[in-house]
């Protein structure tokens, strides 16, 4: 589904990604690890069209989107789940949910789609109203993975989705995804978290300093001793 | 996080939240019905006076488009009230053309020049995009003060009178009147839309909303060329009205400096703060000028005022009108802290 060739790229004259390949097949769950700088965010923004690539081939469902812009790599059916979760504060939560589905126009699916977002996260119903910049860290990143939902991606990203939140709320909202994953989505989750992300997906890339340096299922990686030691800590 | 002085989520509120905009909604209302009916009791000089109030008004609200809405700070809309008022004068004088079709042609090359500046300086954001807009408007004054052969310089462009003359001054009160409403409707009819939306999404978080799929060159290009049609619509009318055009008065920047201020009193980013504040600073120089004949003491004073209303009510009246906040002493001191314009 989604095909990445020795993909270069950065910001600037900073160069990030170097080289890197990676592949995603349809109703595959992917994880992409890696610590803190290693480029796992410009990679995303790279495929979504926010950066663009200085050279590489990305290709989605066939066609070469590498260099398109963002709202035309939207359409195609690529929707993320950005890291810090980059809600529109000043607007509610259902503006927000619903400027996921910003591009579409199939209204009864729009409906269907946000009915369905509303029970995966009934906590969101009784938030409707609200400034979505009112809501907790939790209660915001579940907006955020509903509004990448209302995209009806084909292929959905979820940046770092843990990050700063307790446990307990980041299950919860593992959970929901699942439930997702169920219907045959296909998701690539990018997580700081090792363990956690290699739990969620069938496979996984580890990402270093911009360059993928392992690869393989998530229970192979599981069993590395390098990712043992270096990521996992045991 | 509840901040103080905000109204709170429950059902109860947000029905008397309705209730409020109802009420609002009514005075408004009310208030255009008075407005409209005005002028068979007014004298000439209250009728020029909302005439240029309406003027301010409307552009105020086309403003409220790029600087309210999307949140780009533009420091230069006073080039599309000059090239408006060019464009008619011009229209007029060299290609005989009746006022209302000059008026078109004159708002057209203010969202023409919008849309060709703005595609390249609407990649700039915060400051650099604001002083960029300066620099345009004073670029555009200047080349319409020297061309002497298209603009007539400094000689200006002289405009036949409106006849016949003893209706002139309703028929100015009321198309400024209509330019008015028209962007009151505009601005409520855009915001119910997708295109209303994407503005908000871009004010709120640019890049967020590319990630939703919002072509954000497209979306502000659109915003900026709006600001302009009401600009340019504004100084079309303006230039028939005052029969004269002259570089100097229409670039002028404090032209840009009452939109926005109209716009920051009423509340940026509200269907009717422009033009709520549009008359708040009307009324307020009014006043001062007829209490404080002296000198520019009023133009200070004014100052004063301004600096106090951005301090504490920095989203405008239309925070309180609203109903969004509460007018106590806790909520204006929150506004100082959580300042975001």
């Amino acid at each position: 589904m989604l095909k990445i060739e020795n993909l270069n790229a950065g910001y600037g004259d900073v160069q990030v990604l170097w080289d890197v390949n990676m592949e995603i097949n349809e109703g595959e769950v992917v994880a992409l690890v890696g610590s803190n700088g290693a480029g796992k965010t410009t990679l995303l923004y790279t495929i979504s069209g926010l950066i663009k690539p200085k050279s590489g081939s990305i290709k989605f469902l066939g066609q070469e989107i590498a260099g398109l812009p963002s709202e035309d790599i939207v359409n195609l059916g690529i929707s993320q789940v950005p890291q810090g979760r980059r809600l529109f504060a000043g607007m509610t939560v259902k503006e927000n949910i619903m400027m996921g589905a910003y591009h579409r126009n199939d209204k009864e699916k729009i409906k269907e789609d946000f009915d369905f977002v509303l029970e995966l996260f009934p906590r969101m119903k009784e938030r409707l109203n609200q400034a979505a910049g009112s809501l907790s860290g939790g209660e915001q990143q579940m907006c955020a993975v509903a509004r990448g939902l209302m995209a009806a991606p084909k292929l959905l990203m979820i940046d770092e989705l843990s990050l700063g939140l307790a446990p307990l709320v980041v299950e919860t909202i593992y959970e929901a995804i699942e439930r997702v994953i169920a219907r045959g989505a296909t998701v690539l989750i990018v997580e700081q978290d090792v363990l956690l992300a290699l739990e969620q997906a069938n496979r996984a890339y580890v990402l270093d300093v911009g360059k993928v340096i392992l690869s393989g299922s998530s229970q192979e990686l599981m069993d590395n001793p390098m990712i043992k030691e270096v990521y996992m800590g045991i | 996080m509840k901040k103080s002085g905000e109204l709170q989520n429950s059902p109860q509120a947000a029905s008397k939240k309705v209730a409020r905009q109802k009420v609002l909604l009514g005075l408004v209302g009310a208030f255009v019905v008075l407005l409209a009916v005005l002028p068979l009791f007014a004298s000439g000089f209250w009728m020029r006076t909302l005439t240029l109030l309406f003027l301010l008004a409307a552009m105020a609200e086309g403003w409220n488009f790029i600087g309210g809405y999307t949140g780009y700070a533009a420091f230069g809309n006073v080039a599309f009230f000059g090239i408006g008022a060019y464009g008619t004068a011009l229209s007029m004088l060299r290609l005989h053309f009746p006022f209302f079709l000059a008026l078109l042609v004159g708002a057209a090359a203010a969202m023409l020049f919008a849309v060709l500046v703005g595609l390249p300086v609407l990649r700039l954001k915060g400051h650099y995009f604001a002083i960029a807009t300066v620099a345009l408007a004073t670029g555009v004054g200047e080349v319409a003060d020297f061309w002497t052969d298209f603009t007539g310089g400094a000689a200006g462009l002289t405009l036949p009178f409106f006849h016949p003359i003893q209706l002139s001054n309703y028929f100015f009160y009321y198309i400024a009147f209509v330019l008015v409403l028209f962007g009151l409707g505009l601005t409520y009819f855009i915001m119910k839309r997708k295109l209303g939306y994407s503005w908000l999404a871009i004010r709120e978080d640019e890049d967020a909303a590319k990630m939703m799929g919002i072509n954000t060159t497209w979306s502000k290009v659109v915003a900026f060329a709006l600001s302009a049609l009401m600009a340019g619509l504004a100084g079309g009318i303006y230039a028939y009205w005052n029969t004269f055009v002259l570089a100097e008065e229409v670039f002028k920047i404090e032209y840009t400096l009452q939109m926005i201020l109209a716009t920051v009193l009423g509340g940026p980013g509200t269907v009717f703060g422009p033009f709520i504040g549009a008359f708040i600073y009307y009324i307020l120089i009014t006043l001062l000028v007829f209490f404080l004949p002296v000198g520019q003491l009023h133009a200070t004073i004014l100052g004063l005022i301004i600096i106090l209303v951005m301090v504490f009510t920095p989203q405008g009246v239309m925070d309180f009108l609203s109903g969004r906040k509460r007018l106590t002493l806790s909520a204006l001191l929150e506004n100082i802290r959580t300042h975001k314009v």
